[in-house]
């Protein structure tokens, strides 16, 4: 039964974890080295990692998609798509991928003088399944050691511990409030009625007892 | 178009549900609080009628506006969010 609950736990862990680290921003400091559109076409499971049809920039799930490339400072390589999310999930509300694919074509830079940005983007990559983060900005850099304080992340993960500690408080007070008084108006009425129940049947021993 | 009416309405009815609970969690709270005020200013006089008015008293003030936040704080946030991912 302790396997059973920790498992259970471990799994909703990881499914939270893997979830907020999907979607919340990610910063990568970067130089951009080319950019390029391409044909996808999105079916299967995998389509959940990709924008849904019907953000205004496309209607079907067989449409051109653009890629930012990148390489980091230790000389990996990484490649980024640009969707905007309109107004679906995530709520990122992005509509400008077109400006943002002129910022990465503008900053792209060669090795030997090499322009770092940092690339604001949420999702995975994933080389198997063909999964790419989003980017969502681009913000030139001073250089590729600097270091950047998650402040979105920060403020959304306090706010959304806030969030979760009210909804337990409201929980908690419920219970104490409404439900506990409901139990304990149960509970005096089965006892009375046991006692009614004990004292019948005194009644009816007493019958034979004559 | 449909997504932004999507939208729309998904939020406005998480918002509601949050204030309708909101709601009725504070004023829970401000019954608990009344009830132990009575019973710190010595228990005079009938109970009920002390909560009661204590709770009149409260929906009359400021305090349940405030709860109106629930629907313009995500808005603000909303508006910062859009502003920061297309215009920044």
């Amino acid at each position: 039964m302790r396997y059973v609950k920790w498992t259970l736990i471990a799994l909703i862990v990881l499914i939270v974890g893997g979830f907020a680290h999907y979607t919340l921003p990610q910063h990568d400091i970067v130089r951009i080295v080319n950019t390029y559109e391409e044909r996808q076409d999105i079916s299967g499971w995998t389509t959940m990692f990709w924008q849904e049809a019907g953000n205004g920039t496309a209607n079907q799930q067989s449409r051109d998609v653009q890629f930012i490339q990148a390489v980091r400072p230790n000389g990996k390589s990484i490649v980024y798509r640009n969707e905007d999310t309109g107004w679906g999930w995530p709520p990122y509300f992005k509509f400008d991928t077109a400006n943002l694919y002129t910022e990465a074509n503008d900053s792209i830079s060669t090795r030997a003088a090499p322009e770092w940005v940092s690339v604001t983007h949420y999702g995975w990559r994933s080389e198997l399944l063909s999964v790419f983060p989003n980017a969502m900005g681009i913000k030139p850099v001073a250089g590729p050691d600097v270091t950047i304080i998650p402040w979105a992340n920060i403020i959304i993960l306090t706010v959304l511990f806030l969030f979760v500690v009210t909804l337990y408080r409201m929980w908690q007070q419920f219970r104490q409030r409404t439900i506990e008084p409901l139990v304990d108006d149960v509970e005096d009425v089965l006892e009375l009625a046991d006692e009614k129940k004990d004292s019948a049947v005194d009644k009816v021993k007493g019958w034979f007892r004559r | 178009m449909l997504g932004f009416l999507r939208f729309l309405i998904i939020g406005f009815v998480v918002m509601t549900l949050f204030y309708g609970l909101l709601t009725v969690y504070v004023r829970s709270l401000t019954r608990e609080r009344l009830e132990e005020d009575w019973e710190k200013e010595g228990s005079i006089g009938e109970r009920d009628a002390y909560v009661e008015e204590g709770i009149k008293a409260y929906e009359r003030s400021f305090r349940p506006k405030l709860l109106l936040l629930v629907y313009i704080l995500p808005l603000i946030v909303f508006a910062a969010i859009f502003y920061v991912t297309n215009f920044l």
